[in-house]
């Protein structure tokens, strides 16, 4: 893999680079209100300080199960919500710090492909309408040249200018993604936020919208930040992973390496929880099953957040909250006690 | 399979009228299960899998079953009025949906609602149902039972829910379990668990399975046997082995190539599948795939094809069987000249 971009990339100082998106120490607690008065009486803290970036042209994936802080994290790092604390670096530019022109200047630059295709696009609403909003909003096209691009738009994702005046429940779901996609290209935009944006496709679909998105990236230099519950698609997809646990990463790395040789407990829990597509070697193995749920985010487990799901627990994970430790490569880590060199780990 | 199947459904043909015209939903549709036996039923939307579940059910909303029978035991039950409908339902067959918050009352605790279908089959106390929903929330492994029967549905989490689901769906030891994507809406973690449960309980009970789902990996995992649908037709069915290791049909073979496999290299592009899956108001003519499929020739555009039965009991509906060399011969022919 690391052969492939170097072709591509620009490879030279690829380490001094600035990320096209860098997050740091990202926050967000929604206060918990109850009773007339609405009084708080705690907070779920949905994202607890997670800090990563995407390189230019590269693809990050975030993995982690429902309730993790994905999605959250998601519409933090592209401000559609606010942080509670924590720093968004745009192209080495403060997002948090930009008001007004600036700011929609730099929201241009980023966009987002939603999970339900039809439930993100508005029905009353016409295709060129649907794609050319953004031109409009953003000023990049009027008139006749807003109609060429737009159609110029549909045919990248393999439309045409014969649906311009079609409306959304005309296509199927995958014609509809696709109509997602062209509008998020609309303004030539550096990042793109994936959200579960294959999940609700079809499998034979799916495969035709997950090679779209990676000519598209080929082709325009994008950068996705990829979410999807499917961890072999998100393998597929993502150069780099993340792996999310209540709200907070505990494990990062080389997507190909996490896969080979996870390290953190949760990570492996769930990637033996993928289901195999052998018959032979998914009987045998009946799944290795995980234990256990995730515990409410009202009232996360003291010290590691996991340790009540995690079979190799022990004491120190009960009281203290383990730290991002690098792991045997560059580029990995994992929130482990276990991994903790200086103590050796298991007491 | 030399004994009488436990569910039989032959020919079946499920039209529904909508605004657009009639359309037909499943076509030709037969295939049997055994007695303990799992049978997954495999297809993309729009494949026909879910109103083939819900006619077995005698759930069908706005659908008519205009051709074919569905025998249970031997008793064709599309033929059976609503009363006797609601003793098998529950009773012989059950069924376990996809969303378990729309399939659970959010007015009523859990262990009402399970003592409420243990009530409505069996002449027992409230009492007595009561302490045998706990029971039976027990061994669905809902974590501390006792406390847990009188929390409503909101209270527990998705797998949890669908558990409780499971209990009702087993409160009187039906003989065949319908499941239509029972763990679609849950994480891997707890789908895991959930399929690990369903496995226990049949192993234990006896009960057929017939599992209805989109998922390849469930697939593998749970069934004996696969019948894979396109379009509203059976294009291939056989052992799980046999489909999914060694598929005959372009389309199944296509299906799996389009999943993303652990091993796939990210620098080069997925097999995938041209087009979409049909509009049941558009129905391509001849093969029903063959606008989306790789080996079309001329006959598939004209002419659609029978099931063809395979040597070691499996068919597959593709004109590429047709080959008189091959031995091969057509068990129905002509089976789909509408649409």
């Amino acid at each position: 893999m690391s052969a492939e971009t170097t072709i591509e990339g620009q490879v030279a100082g690829a380490e001094q680079e600035v990320p096209i998106l860098e997050v740091r120490d990202l926050v967000k607690h929604y206060p918990i209100r109850q009773g007339p008065l609405g009084r708080g009486t705690g907070s779920v803290r949905a994202v607890d300080g997670v800090s990563f970036s995407i390189p230019r042209g590269r693809t990050v994936g975030l993995v982690g199960e429902s309730g993790s802080g994905k999605s959250t994290t998601a519409r933090l790092a592209n401000r559609l919500i606010e942080p509670t604390s924590g720093q968004v670096f745009f192209d080495g530019d403060d997002l948090l710090a930009k008001r007004g022109r600036e700011l929609t200047a730099l929201r241009r630059r980023m966009q987002m492909i939603f999970q339900d295709p039809y439930g993100s696009l508005n029905p009353r609403m016409t295709v060129l309408n649907i794609v050319g909003e953004p031109l409009e909003v953003h000023g990049v096209a009027r008139g006749k040249a807003r109609v060429a691009r737009v159609v110029e738009l549909l045919e990248t994702v393999g439309l045409s200018g014969r649906d311009l005046y079609r409306f959304p429940h005309q296509f199927s779901g995958g014609q509809a993604q696709r109509l997602g996609i062209a509008r998020a290209l609309a303004t030539s935009p550096d990042v793109i936020f994936c959200d579960e944006s294959v999940s609700a496709l079809d499998v034979s679909v799916q495969a035709q919208i997950l090679n779209l998105l990676k000519r598209l990236q080929h082709e325009h230099g994008l950068s996705y930040l990829f979410i999807a519950h499917d961890l072999n698609v998100v393998r597929y997809m993502a150069d780099e992973l993340c792996v999310m646990y209540m709200g907070e990463i505990v494990e990062r790395g080389g997507s190909d390496a996490v896969f080979a040789e996870p390290l953190h407990p949760y990570t492996q829990m769930l990637l033996a929880a993928i289901p195999g597509h052998d018959p032979t070697t998914a009987r045998a193995r009946e799944r290795a099953t995980a234990r256990g749920e995730v515990p409410s985010p009202s009232a996360p487990p003291s010290g590691c957040r996991f340790h009540t799901r995690c079979p190799l627990a022990f004491d120190r994970c009960r009281t203290e909250a383990p730290r991002l430790q690098p792991g045997p490569e560059p580029g990995r880590a994992a929130a482990c006690h276990l991994l903790d060199t200086t103590s050796g780990g298991k007491p | 399979m030399r004994e009488a199947p436990l569910l039989d459904v032959s020919n079946l043909r499920v039209r529904f009228s909508t605004r657009h015209g009639r359309v037909e939903a499943v076509s030709d549709m037969s295939f049997t299960v055994d007695e303990g036996e799992t049978v997954a039923i495999v297809g993309e939307s729009g494949s026909g899998k879910s109103v083939t579940a819900l006619s077995i059910m005698g759930l069908l909303d706005s659908g008519r079953i205009d051709e074919g029978s569905i025998r249970f035991r031997g008793e064709d039950i599309a033929a059976a009025g609503p009363k006797r409908m609601r003793e098998i339902r529950g009773e012989e067959i059950a069924m376990v949906f996809q969303n378990p918050m729309a399939a659970l009352d959010p007015l009523y605790t859990v262990g009402n609602q399970v003592a409420e279908a243990i009530r409505i089959h069996r002449d027992v106390t409230a009492a007595e149902a009561r302490a045998r929903a706990v029971e039976l929330l027990k061994e669905v492994g809902l974590p501390d039972p006792e406390r847990r029967a009188r929390a409503y549905p909101h209270e527990l989490s998705g797998g949890q829910q669908q558990r409780v689901v499971i209990a009702i769906a087993l409160s009187c030891s039906p003989s065949l379990l319908i499941a239509d994507e029972p763990t679609t809406a849950l994480d891997v973690t707890v789908e895991a668990q959930i399929l690990k449960l369903m496995r226990t309980l049949q192993r234990e009970h006896g009960t057929a399975l017939l599992f209805i789902t989109h998922d390849m990996g469930v697939v593998a995992e749970m069934a004996d046997r696969v019948v894979v649908m396109y379009a509203g037709q059976v294009v291939e069915q056989g052992t799980v082995e046999q489909v999914l290791g060694d598929p005959r049909n372009p389309y199944t073979a296509a299906l799996l190539r389009s999943i993303p496999s652990p091993t796939i290299s990210r620098d080069t592009l997925m097999p995938a599948i041209r087009g979409s899956v049909p509009n049941l108001l558009e129905m391509p003519s001849g093969c029903r795939f063959h606008p989306r499929c790789p080996q079309a020739f001329d006959r598939c555009g004209s002419e659609a094809p029978p099931l063809f039965s395979l040597p070691e009991r499996r068919d597959s509906r593709c004109w590429s069987h047709d080959e008189p060399a091959a031995g091969l011969s057509s068990i129905q022919s002509g089976a789909t000249g509408v649409s």
